[in-house]
């Protein structure tokens, strides 16, 4: 459903988090985005890491190896 | 009458004037022979032409030597173009050189001189005309006799150099009335046939009447309209025929036909192994190129520390997830909460205040119903009279038949009435 990239539910995110710093939110609306955040928050660690355990991955089983001619 | 008296400069000048404005002594044509010949340090000639009986000193500036096709020398018979003028300083006439050439050719001279200008004008030495040569011919066209000393020297060289080039002999008469018509049907056979990749044309060395077939027009058209790019080699070194000037390249000799027709095998073995070993180190200097910059890429920080690629990411996100959490609504619910029990807090108060002093008024309107109580009148002493359940305050409103109730303190009664006076004066 959510096909956002990273960045761009980050930019969400920080959207949101202003408007809600910004005290300006009946408490109605004031729960609304703080679910819609944690919902967002939660992807965005979701992609972080799993990104960071492709990496790990990687970093295991293909290491990057020098080689010399011949 | 006074004759007047010149001065020899005067003279001199005179006679210089006189000469240089007559146009027959502006370009004179001479038969000669050298006498008295010197080659002054910068290169002028200075010498005598003679015939049998009468001589004339004669120069040729540097600047006119250059197109000397022989090194003159006493006894030579030539035949000199130039013009005659006066040399002031001493008086002396001579002849200023502009072309020198040996005499005993003629007519032949002549006509051959005749025929290359007009050649000329027409374009055919032009070198727009002329065809390159194929650096490696596989087969080369020989146009000369089969007999003479220049088919020999052209085989073994071309032999010696490039072994592996075919070589075709079309033979032809060089000399004599009937090589003219020879050499030109060679030529053309040889485009016809199509086999060779280029012509040699030519013949050793002879006089210039030997190699004057190759001054003729027939020859010098077939040169000029071959398909085949024609190497001429027509006699030594210092012959030049016509069909020099229209070949695409002219060899000095025979031998030196071969060498330009193709190269030595030793020569392109080692431009071969030099290629190669230019070809070996781009191709090193590319390898090593790619290398150094495939070190550089995966020595950069990103790929050694590829979870730093994430960090930036985390940290934003990080600090996002704490301004989140500040602005949890929870904060925002305490506070309204607060403001609610705030109200509620009031609100109790308030309804306190309103019950007490409800509750005031109401016994103080008790006590007021206190004093009115019937109970407490009839504690007093009083009774009340009912009839039918209902309280009876007048004589008039009580009928004699029905039973009568009385509540006093203690209880009621239940009686018959026996007898009933009204007041009199009611």
């Amino acid at each position: 459903m959510n096909k956002l990239s990273f960045e761009e539910n980050l930019e969400k995110l920080e959207a949101l988090v202003k408007k809600l710093e910004s005290g300006e939110n009946s408490l109605d609306e004031a729960v609304k985005l703080y679910q819609e955040g944690i919902a967002l928050a939660k992807i965005c660690h979701e992609e972080l890491k799993n990104a960071e355990e492709v990496i790990v991955k990687l970093m295991d089983s293909d290491n990057l190896v020098d080689f010399n001619k011949e | 009458m006074a004759r007047q008296y010149l001065t020899v400069t005067a003279l001199n000048r005179y006679l210089k004037f006189k000469f240089d404005n007559d146009t027959e002594l502006q370009s004179v044509l001479l038969k000669a022979e050298i006498s008295n010949f010197k080659r002054h340090s910068r290169g002028h000639l200075y010498l005598t032409l003679k015939d049998d009986q009468s001589q004339i000193s004669a120069v040729m500036f540097v600047s006119s030597t250059k197109n000397l096709s022989f090194n003159p020398k006493d006894g030579d018979k030539v035949i000199v173009e130039g013009y005659i003028s006066i040399y002031e300083a001493y008086g002396t006439y001579q002849i200023y050189i502009q072309k020198m050439d040996l005499d005993g050719i003629g007519d032949l001279y002549l006509a051959y001189e005749k025929l290359k200008e007009e050649l000329s004008k027409k374009g055919y030495f032009d070198q727009s005309h002329k065809k390159s040569l194929p650096r490696f011919p596989k087969t080369v066209g020989v146009i000369t006799s089969p007999t003479g000393a220049a088919v020999r020297d052209i085989i073994n060289v071309i032999n010696t150099r490039f072994p592996m080039t075919k070589i075709i002999v079309y033979p032809a008469l060089v000399q004599g009335p009937m090589a003219k018509e020879s050499i030109a049907s060679q030529i053309k056979k040889a485009n016809e046939d199509l086999l060779c990749d280029l012509l040699i044309v030519g013949r050793g060395g002879g006089s210039i009447e030997d190699l004057w077939a190759f001054n003729e027009m027939v020859v010098i058209d077939a040169i000029y309209g071959s398909k085949l790019p024609i190497i001429s080699a027509i006699g030594h070194e210092t012959d030049f025929t016509i069909s020099d000037f229209v070949s695409d390249f002219r060899a000095s000799t025979p031998s030196h036909a071969a060498e330009i027709a193709v190269k030595n095998h030793r020569e392109v073995r080692n431009d071969i192994i030099k290629i190669e070993q230019r070809m070996t180190m781009a191709l090193n200097n590319l390898y090593d190129n790619a290398l150094k910059h495939y070190r550089q890429i995966i020595n950069r920080n990103v790929l050694k520390n590829p979870l730093r690629l994430l960090e930036t990411k985390e940290l934003k996100y990080a600090a996002l997830y704490d301004r989140l959490l500040k602005n949890n609504p929870l904060n925002q619910i305490k506070q309204r909460n607060d403001l609610v029990e705030q109200y509620l807090k009031n609100l109790r108060k308030d309804y306190q205040y309103l019950v007490s002093a409800k509750q005031k008024n109401y016994l103080s309107l008790v006590e007021k119903l206190e004093l009115v109580n019937p109970l407490n009148i009839m504690k007093k002493g009083f009774a009340i009279v009912k009839q039918d359940g209902a309280i009876k305050k007048h004589f008039k409103e009580i009928s004699r038949d029905k039973p009568l109730t009385i509540a006093i303190t203690g209880g009621e009664i239940t009686s018959k009435i026996i007898d009933m006076k009204g007041e009199e004066n009611e």
